[in-house]
């Protein structure tokens, strides 16, 4: 057989291969159009400094430090007061080095270092140390709430493209429902969590939480009717557009 | 208008131009990304997705290679990625099913003609053969262009086209008489 006749046979049996239908142009670029308005806004908002994201990851690392060392020296998370009498291990982190703190005065004084103004005069020099501890703990909050939620959204990327992709079928996979439910449970985990005051992140995940419990709810005779609410609330609330926008870029992978 | 004054106007906020820009390119990006994804949504994600990393990293674009050539290499980068995604994920849910192989992206009947099971060959490409097989082959890009795209030398996609109809040869050989006559 003649390799000319099986390449001239090859491109012309390939041109019905995946045969693309016309561009959806004002489609497409309403989508677009709305993507890059976003994105103009959110540039235009102050940014953190490129040390940030360092500097959240040494609070981070930090923070898992103390955290290990409470848990090997004084045997429980919460400083556990030793029945020698001695100092709680806890107490140690960040002090003035004088008198250890007991575990409520202690408390009490994390509470009002989170309030302007509100440390009485004999706690004064215990400040520095106390805000240390709280400011501390707070960013690794932060850092670990960022790194669950990038986490989530990546998941809900993978599914919701996958879902997209996937033929109209009449049932959902088992499967992908109960994959699903997972990435709702995180979702709303991290919706409640008080370290979610990003504004736009929230946003993004109430509309996530919306399209994960539509279809969570998909019926076993589910109907195109709504499998297509679906696919609208998807688009609507452009959401896997702000999932990629969301989650960091992975490496360049053009000539692989 | 000259393509450079387009992407000057697009650098300083000028939306008609980003208009223009998307109008000139369009229908070849989403063409090629429909012929990968193989599904509307896939390809419209993906030529979405193409067109506003390639906006939002403008000033990235040196002017080395036609804009055309730039733009085409976000959005197989963006492909890529995403069929890399989808096909993990479906790949769990084969595994799960014990479904036998990971089939393409598009539903086939199940007795294959010559046609149908040149698709299914192709589908199974090495997905560095079947990109180049697809921009030469199926939708007539030269190999130089090819390789600007895939930022690889001209000679390694005449290697991988070279390497994909051989096995596209291969996974034919019972149906050989057929193109022969």
């Amino acid at each position: 057989m003649s390799e000319d006749r099986f390449e001239e046979f090859v491109r012309g049996a390939a041109q019905d291969y995946n045969l693309p239908p016309e561009a959806p142009r004002e489609a497409l670029w309403a989508r677009i159009a709305q993507a890059r308005a976003a994105e103009r806004e959110q540039a235009a908002r102050p940014r953190h400094p490129s040390w940030w994201r360092w500097g959240v990851g040494l609070a981070a690392m930090l923070a898992l430090g103390i955290g290990i060392g409470r848990l090997t020296i004084g045997g429980g998370p919460a400083g556990i007061a030793t029945e020698s009498g001695s100092q709680e291990t806890t107490s140690s982190v960040g002090l003035a080095g004088d008198q250890p703190l007991p575990a409520t005065e202690r408390d009490a004084l994390l509470d009002q270092v989170a309030e302007p103004g509100g440390l009485p005069g004999a706690a004064r020099d215990r400040e520095g140390g106390l805000a240390d501890v709280a400011a501390g703990r707070e960013r690794a909050t932060g850092a670990v709430y960022r790194v669950a939620a990038v986490q989530t959204l990546a998941q809900a990327e993978a599914l919701l493209t996958s879902f997209r992709a996937e033929p109209r079928r009449q049932a959902l996979d088992p499967q992908v429902t109960a994959f699903t439910r997972d990435v709702l449970t995180t979702t709303r985990l991290l919706l409640d969590s008080p370290a979610g005051r990003d504004a736009e992140l929230r946003a993004l995940l109430e509309d996530l939480e919306l399209v994960l419990v539509q279809i969570v709810q998909l019926s076993r005779e589910a109907t195109p009717d709504e499998l297509e609410l679906i696919g609208k609330s998807m688009r609507q609330r452009d959401v896997l557009p702000r999932l990629r926008t969301a989650i960091p870029a992975g490496p360049a992978v053009a000539g692989t | 208008m000259d393509e450079h004054k387009l992407i000057a106007l697009v650098l300083s906020g000028d939306a008609a131009a980003e208009r223009r820009l998307y109008d000139l390119h369009v229908d070849r990006v989403y063409r090629l990304m429909y012929r990968m994804a193989g599904d509307e949504d896939l390809a419209q994600d993906f030529t979405q997705d193409a067109f506003i990393r390639a906006f939002g990293r403008l000033r990235e674009f040196r002017g080395e290679s036609a804009f055309g050539t730039w733009l085409h290499s976000v959005a197989v980068s963006v492909a890529l990625n995403g069929l890399r995604k989808v096909r993990r994920f479906r790949s769990r849910e084969v595994e799960l099913e014990e479904a036998g192989a990971l089939a393409g992206t598009t539903s086939r009947s199940a007795e294959p003609d010559l046609k149908t099971k040149l698709w299914r060959a192709i589908d199974r490409l090495p997905e560095p053969y079947r990109v180049v097989f697809l921009m030469h082959d199926v939708e007539g890009y030269t190999h130089d262009e090819i390789g600007a795209v895939l930022e690889v030398p001209e000679g390694t996609s005449k290697a991988r086209l070279s390497r994909a109809r051989a096995r596209l040869r291969e996974a034919l050989a019972e149906f050989a008489g057929e193109w022969v006559s």
